[in-house]
């Protein structure tokens, strides 16, 4: 069954029940406390809330996923603040919009529901993730990243000098982890909830073209940099085969952005070409 | 205080969980299974421990009728590239390097405290008779702040940049006449066709087995030199030996999974060179050390509010908090396939205990199955340490 009979299925069940919907964002690596402006930015934010009856029903994640998927300031914390905002606004029906690693840390949750007792809870209120860029079967960069750090190893790895989470997003360790501790991958057990996967394939940085610069054109020019590393298709910092590998590709960039634009992996999390309006309308 | 309502609800839940429950027996472990003989008395840090959960979770859900299954495999990892760590007055002098195909991609990152940025216009390369300088020979150049503004996190004073077609392949001379500090030179090559190939025979390794470690240059080239190591999450470091098998090059490991325990996997690291070129693989596997198991037995019970219930019986051998999971599998019409998903957990102590699956009525009523059942790809994992304990693909039939 596709998305869209899916949410009409859902969307006529719900007005019967009477649901009440909310929105969680979920940010990707790094430590957040301000995602709202940071990560996501207001205006983006503003725009997609709109798609709901209670334009208030909205929580913006602030978590430190630095840390391995399942660590407390990662998973635990994106349970706390998901559990406490279902909670505070009785939330029955909810969305989650995740981008590049919040992906890996949400289906953690779902692929592991009895690691937490708050877990059932979250997954039972879930009405599906929107995995905008998620690093579903990592990145080379990580590789790229850690590996050099062989000479160092020892060193590096007591001192912390490399993220957990990126050491987590290697490619192999992602394959290990999606072969034995996650669920949504080819030939594993689905998930308990859907998990759709919007693929950016490119990105553009040229000076003199404007789309270059939704996002901010500095950080454009750094993924047209990295996307060397990578294959063909890639939003600067995921090759393709890994936004999709998890759950289902819900659509490629250029299928759906207005004048056929690719979302670099900045741009996936920006109010760029029409993305917005797609995932308001998705609520 | 009222004793009625506790009797009756105890009463009824007595008479709903009466209904056909039997004892079974695991099927036995399949050569593929994971089936640890011995199990550690030892626990897993207390620290870790102490960030477990502590109240008993279950939870089932359904699976779509078209689900697919198959057996986790390891990760096979191709590489086209290596690293060297290069001196300040070698890489000032010139390093020599060796590339396979047009199009390199080059990272120079200093290491140490010296964290000099490299301007791109200072490297010189030289090749086939020809230097090229202040920028020539390279595109797509781009330094740490702009690595980092496309989410990459390379270390202080780091500068990539690619090879134009100009300069071509084979041997290269790469010179930083101002380097400040030792490099770090990580040299990638999308367009080569020089691969080495690198993965463990398996998924999981356990504590006191064996396991090994297959590499193999292109299809089969001979190797001028091989040579690795295994380390642990702890950073320990054990050395790999590899003998040529055919197309591979072999390394077996008896697995010492304590020396070294922690979060997160442990790494094969593989260095090699043939034909001329250099190149680095790693990848991952998980170490399990065994601290509960099946015991091979289990109980079954179908509620009469529909749920389904099957308790697996479990050895504790050190205390932590152990997962069961396993998918159900029924009739559907005239076919045989999944339609369910469990996973029950909660913290055992050492000595004979029990987790009890359940397929929750809701969930049972919507997988579409009807009787026999059986529960496959039962598996037993250590919430402590994400490994999985124990693993019984055929599981048992109730």
């Amino acid at each position: 069954m596709n998305k869209f009979l899916i949410g009409l299925a859902l969307s006529l069940g719900c007005v019967a029940a009477s649901a009440n919907t909310g929105i969680a964002f979920v940010h990707g690596t790094g430590k957040q406390t301000n995602a709202l402006d940071d990560y996501w930015t207001r205006e983006n934010v503003d725009s997609i809330r709109q798609g709901m009856p209670n334009t208030a029903n909205y929580v913006i994640i602030n978590c430190d996923f630095t840390q391995y998927m399942w660590n407390s300031a990662a998973a635990g914390c994106l349970a706390g603040q998901l559990s406490s905002f279902i909670q505070a606004k009785g939330i029955t029906d909810l969305v989650i919009q995740t981008h590049s690693n919040g992906g890996n840390v949400m289906r953690w949750i779902m692929s592991n529901p009895t690691y937490d007792s708050r877990y059932p809870g979250i997954i039972s209120k879930i009405r599906w993730v929107n995995a905008l860029a998620p690093s579903s079967a990592g990145t080379p960069l990580a590789n790229a990243v850690m590996n050099g750090n062989v000479f160092e190893q020892s060193l590096g790895w007591l001192v912390g000098y490399k993220s957990d989470a990126v050491r987590m997003q290697q490619t192999s360790w992602m394959a290990t982890y999606n072969a034995n501790n996650l669920y949504g991958t080819a030939g594993r057990p689905a998930l308990p909830k859907s998990f759709y996967s919007v693929v950016g394939t490119d990105v553009d940085s040229a000076i003199w073209d404007p789309d270059s610069y939704c996002g901010g054109y500095f950080e454009n020019v750094g993924l047209e940099t990295t996307q060397n590393w990578l294959n063909s298709c890639s939003d600067g910092f995921l090759e393709c085969t890994s936004q999709a590998a998890a759950g289902r590709v819900w659509f490629y960039d250029t299928s759906r952005m207005a004048g056929s634009e690719p979302l670099s992996h900045n741009q996936s999390r920006r109010k760029c070409f029409g993305l917005d309006v797609i995932l308001r309308n998705d609520l | 205080m009222n004793t009625i309502r506790p009797l009756v609800l105890t009463l009824a839940l007595v008479l709903a969980s009466s209904a056909e429950a039997r004892e079974l027996s695991l099927a036995a472990p399949a050569a593929t299974d994971l089936n640890p003989t011995q199990l550690v008395s030892s626990p897993a840090s207390a620290e870790k421990a102490s960030r477990l959960e502590s109240a008993p979770v279950q939870f089932s859900w359904v699976l779509p009728a078209d689900q697919a299954l198959s057996a986790p495999l390891p990760h096979r990892a191709e590489s086209r590239e290596f690293w060297t760590r290069v001196s300040a007055q070698e890489l000032s002098a010139g390093k020599a390097l060796t590339t396979s195909a047009p199009g390199a991609l080059i990272r120079l990152s200093p290491i140490g405290q010296a964290k000099g940025a490299a301007d791109p216009l200072q490297v010189e390369i030289t090749a086939g008779g020809k230097t090229f300088a202040r920028g020539e020979g390279l595109k797509n150049s781009a330094n740490e702040a702009e690595l980092k503004a496309a989410g990459t996190s390379f270390p202080s004073g780091t500068l990539a940049f690619q090879l134009t077609d100009e300069v071509g392949q084979g041997d290269i001379t790469l010179r930083l006449p101002k380097a400040a500090s030792d490099y770090l030179v990580h040299v990638f090559e999308p367009n080569s066709k020089e691969i080495l190939s690198l993965q463990a025979d398996r998924v999981t390794a356990v504590h006191g087995g064996e396991f090994k470690v297959l590499a193999r240059f292109n299809a089969g080239d001979t190797t001028q030199a091989i040579g690795g190591f295994l380390s642990s999450p702890t950073g320990e470091q054990v050395e790999l030996t590899f003998d040529r098998q055919g197309d591979d090059y072999v390394a077996m490991v008896r697995h010492d999974g304590l020396n070294g325990e922690g979060e997160g996997l442990w790494e094969i690291h593989t260095f090699a060179s043939a034909n001329g070129i250099q190149r680095d693989a790693k990848t991952a596997i998980v170490s399990s050390v065994p601290r509960a198991r099946f015991t091979g037995t289990a109980d079954h019970a179908k509620t009469r509010d529909g749920s389904l219930r099957i308790s697996i019986d479990v050895s504790v051998a050190a205390a932590s908090r152990f997962e069961v999971r396993g998918v159900l599998f029924g009739r559907d019409g005239k076919a045989v396939r999944a339609g369910a998903m469990a996973s029950s957990a909660a913290i055992l102590k050492p000595g004979q205990q029990s987790l009890d699956l359940v397929f929750d009525a809701d969930t049972m009523a919507k997988s579409g199955l009807s009787a026999p059942y059986s529960v496959r790809d039962l598996t037993l994992v250590d919430q402590g340490s994400l490994a999985v304990q124990e693993s019984r693909a055929a599981g048992v039939d109730l």
